[in-house]
């Protein structure tokens, strides 16, 4: 099987994956609702009914691109550090103190907090890269754990630091107005962090296609005592790799809340991280098909608030297609028969031609 | 004429990556013959014994048992029928006993413990009927490679099996552990026990064996009975030409020292000394062999001077500088390179593509880029010189390292290693698992490279290729160097072969 049938088999099986997902959604429709066709037109039509609902689809689809590029950066390298969900979140705390306590001039105020954004985010992800490559601990536990130590982190320095006191909740105070990303379309929250989000899908791209350092992320995922023997020094990749895709995570942090919000607002973890796995699985964890891989996701999950709100189908329906998707992409022996068969038949086919 | 006991015809058998390792195979054993499966490194004849012994599915054929057909089943059903297999590689656990090894999976029980004192007589019993002599007591992990294959064969034989498979089991043996296993198997032959012989050497087919099938590209050339076969034949039919066996070597010119190892010791994360006092040089103009039972330290010693182990003492300069505990980079930097012995854990990334693997020493390499960035034009120049000069046989430079052969996978680390134009060459096992072709162009290379005034190191386990290849030889044991010999044409087979098993050791000065 050479690479152009790979390719193909890989793309056949996200269809496939998705397909199946959405046929178990078409299932539990009809199951549970007492009026589903209105559902699926809701669900799969209803967010191209109107310039702002396509524009909902488009502003979810902005963090979206970010995580996913973010868990990209990190997985690529061979480690499952889940991080960005943090990451994600304590880069909206740091983005909100440098945009609430520091007094700057009009520009520089937005560049600083985004740089305050990207380094939370860096340093959350450094975290358990350090701890894998200097003490061999499980990237995986690490970054789960401590997970949990940024939410309650971030939400003692919002609540004691940031917090707008003439405010019934904890709200920070709010940003000042020349901070916030200018909106594109009226009629529509679509942001310029939509453009900053395909920027950065650029700059990974080029990252991974035309960098040294980029070979050598994608060469340690494949096989890391091959780089080791090559003279690669595989930690400080490791962990450039992670400060990179935790940076991403937090500029997107930043820039959701300047495009979105008028002050920081979260309660809890937002979840976008977590969304990041499923974008960047789905795009096979290539740059270049994550904008695509975001904006289906954005494009459901758009169609499941439609349908929730004008239908008896609560949004929750959403979880099942997220949660089918993953499991099969990520499940290695589907298809598997197929694909051997596939194998047998091209050997086959060369053993005729070269006689 | 005796019956077939086994007949397997049409097997044809595709691995997941596409490669076809058997195709319409037939093969048929007589009962109470040794029989002789023959061919090169690649041509198919563990995969179709990994089937007859249930290990791999097979795509279409059949097989055939004391005339029943076997419908697919898994190895345990094998062993029922009186199948019995001895691995290339032992299954056996280090940390147990002999006994413990050769019951394992059939204890014979008190209750609900394990009979020991049962389990240690039967062994004893089943040693004795086959002249296998092997303390059932000791511990596997302290045993010779010799004694662990008999225990190999102990746990056969206990099973009852009537039709033995062998594969390679000369490979890791000396020349006199060979005779014995020979004696053996003889012994069980006239027990009237089926015996599949596997190897690619010729010489030990011609002495104990009746018949031979050899095998070529996966498929099955021809089956003949050895008494009325020559060498010459039979390489022949393995190859499809006449094969040089000879290298055309030019004599060495040995100049300056350009890597001296001095009172190197090191031990591995379990605290077993593999290394213990080495001394040697190497001079450029030289390829210096390395020969040893495999796990007598060479792979150590290669790995330590380039860089891939941590803890060792002592030192290793390379034109006068120490470099022991140096990174990899700055050991590279003073013109070292490195053929790991297992390629597909060091040597490549079977998921890159071709282009992928022949870069990882030069990436930073301002030849590769353009303005900082990696030229796709001077990746793609490279690559498709490297394939063409190195003669890997591929598709293009896109295609994914899993779809070659071995050999072609082992040209691609030769092709990198070599053209990263290295003055001290460390080559561990360079032809390990190849076909003959690509190994005749390996050494081809090598010697290219000595005539050209660099040093190799050549450590293998294959006597054969440290004999023909190397102009010095350096034998180890147990971690510490027990012979050396500047002139390799001086020594015989079964001399490396006293000193390989510690039955012979040259004094401080002759080591040198």
């Amino acid at each position: 099987m050479d690479s152009k049938s790979r390719i193909k088999f890989e793309i056949l099986k996200s269809a496939l994956a998705i397909g199946i997902a959405l046929l178990i959604v078409l299932i539990t429709i009809l199951l549970i609702s007492e009026e589903p066709w209105q559902a699926l037109y809701a669900m799969f039509i209803g967010p191209f009914t109107s310039l702002r609902r396509f524009g909902n689809i488009i502003e979810s689809m902005t963090p979206l691109i970010f995580t996913g590029l973010s868990v990209t950066m990190l997985y690529r390298v061979g480690l499952f550090n889940l991080s960005m969900e943090g990451g994600f979140f304590i880069a909206s705390v740091a983005a909100t103190a440098s945009a609430v306590l520091l007094d700057l001039p009009p520009g520089l105020n937005l560049l600083a907090a985004l740089f305050f954004g990207a380094l939370a985010g860096g340093i959350s992800s450094l975290i358990p890269g350090m701890l894998k490559v200097k003490c061999n601990a499980s990237e995986l536990v690490t970054s789960l754990m401590l997970n949990y130590v940024l939410l309650y982190l971030g939400l003692y320095l919002v609540v004691n630091y940031l917090r707008d006191a003439s405010m019934n909740a904890n709200y920070s105070n709010a940003f000042p107005e020349n901070m916030l990303l200018p909106r594109l379309v009226s009629g529509t929250r679509i942001n310029a962090g939509t453009l900053i989000a395909l920027l950065a899908v650029a700059v990974v791209y080029i990252l991974f296609h035309y960098t040294a350092l980029g070979y050598k992320i994608t060469l340690i995922g494949k096989n890391a005592r091959l780089a080791r023997m090559a003279g690669i020094n595989v930690g400080s990749v490791i962990i450039i790799s992670q400060l990179i895709g935790g940076a991403l995570a937090g500029i997107g942090g930043s820039v959701e809340l300047f495009g979105m919000y008028k002050r920081f607002q979260y309660t809890g973890l937002p979840g976008f991280g977590w969304d990041g796995v499923l974008v960047a699985t789905v795009a096979q964890f290539k740059p270049e098909l994550i904008p695509l891989s975001a904006f289906l996701l954005a494009y459901l999950r758009v169609g499941a608030n439609i349908m929730s709100m004008e239908t008896d189908v609560p949004s929750e329906i959403f979880s099942i297609i997220q949660a089918v998707v993953i499991i099969l992409i990520s499940a290695q022996a589907i298809l598997k028969k197929y694909q051997h068969r596939q194998v047998v038949k091209t050997a086959r086919q060369e053993v005729l031609n070269n006689g | 004429m005796a019956q077939d006991i086994l007949k397997m015809e049409g097997i044809t058998k595709i691995y997941p990556n596409g490669v076809m390792a058997n195709k319409d195979v037939d093969f048929s054993v007589r009962e109470g013959e040794i029989h002789a499966l023959m061919g090169e490194n690649g041509a198919g004849k563990s995969t179709l014994m990994k089937i007859l012994f249930g290990l791999e599915e097979y795509d279409g054929g059949s097989i055939f048992y004391q005339g029943k057909k076997l419908d697919k089943a898994g190895s345990a059903e094998m062993i029922e029928l009186g199948i019995g297999m001895v691995h290339q590689h032992f299954m056996l656990v280090d940390s147990l006993r002999v006994y413990e090894n050769v019951i394992l999976g059939m204890e014979p029980v008190k209750g609900m413990v394990i009979d020991s004192a049962a389990a240690v007589s039967q062994v004893s019993e089943i040693g004795r009927k086959y002249n296998l002599q092997v303390d059932p007591m000791a511990k596997v992990g302290n045993l010779s490679v010799g004694l662990k294959q008999k225990v190999e064969l102990l746990k056969v034989l206990i099973r009852g099996a009537k039709l033995l498979i062998l594969d390679e089991p000369t490979a890791v043996l000396t020349p006199q552990e060979t005779d014995e296993l020979f004696e053996q198997l003889l012994l069980l032959k006239k027990s009237n026990h089926t015996i599949i012989f596997i190897s690619h050497k010729i010489r030990e087919v011609m002495r104990i064996c009746d018949r031979v099938t050899i095998l070529r590209g996966g498929r099955s050339v021809e089956t003949i009975e050895v008494k009325d076969a020559t060498e010459e034949e039979i390489s022949r039919r393995m190859v499809g030409r006449d094969v040089v066996l000879q290298l055309d070597k030019k004599p060495a010119e040995f100049k300056q020292t350009v890597l001296s190892v001095k009172n190197l010791n090191y031990s591995n994360q379990f605290g077993k000394p593999m290394l213990r006092n080495v001394n040697f040089e190497l001079r450029s103009g030289q390829i210096l062999g390395v020969a040893g039972v495999e796990g007598n330290g060479q792979n150590e010693l290669a790995e330590t001077i380039f860089g891939l182990t941590q803890g060792a003492t002592g030192e290793v300069l390379v034109n006068g500088t120490n470099m022991l505990g140096k990174c990899i980079r700055s050991i590279r930097d003073q013109g070292l390179s490195y053929i790991p012995e297992d390629r597909m854990t060091l040597g490549v990334a079977k998921d890159g593509a071709i282009w992928e693997n022949l870069i990882p020493d030069r990436v930073d390499s301002p030849n590769l880029k353009n303005r900082g960035f990696l030229s796709h034009k001077k990746i793609t120049a490279l690559s498709d010189e490297l394939i063409e000069e190195f003669n890997i046989r591929c598709r293009n430079k896109n295609q994914t390292l899993a779809m070659l052969s071995g050999g072609n996978m082992q040209k691609v680390v030769v092709a990198r290693e070599f053209s990263a134009a290295p003055d001290i060459l460390i080559a561990n096992q360079p032809t390990r698992g190849i076909d003959v072709g690509a190994n005749e162009f390996i050494w081809k290379k090598i010697l290219e490279k000595r005539d050209e005034g660099n040093a190799v190191m050549l450590v293998s386990a294959d006597l054969n290729e440290v004999m023909v290849l190397s102009d010095s030889i350096l034998v180890m044991c147990e971690g510490e160097v027990v012979a050396y010999f500047e002139d390799s044409s001086k020594v015989t087979e079964e001399e490396l072969g006293l000193y390989m098993l510690g039955l012979k050791k040259q004094g401080v000065r002759e080591v040198g």
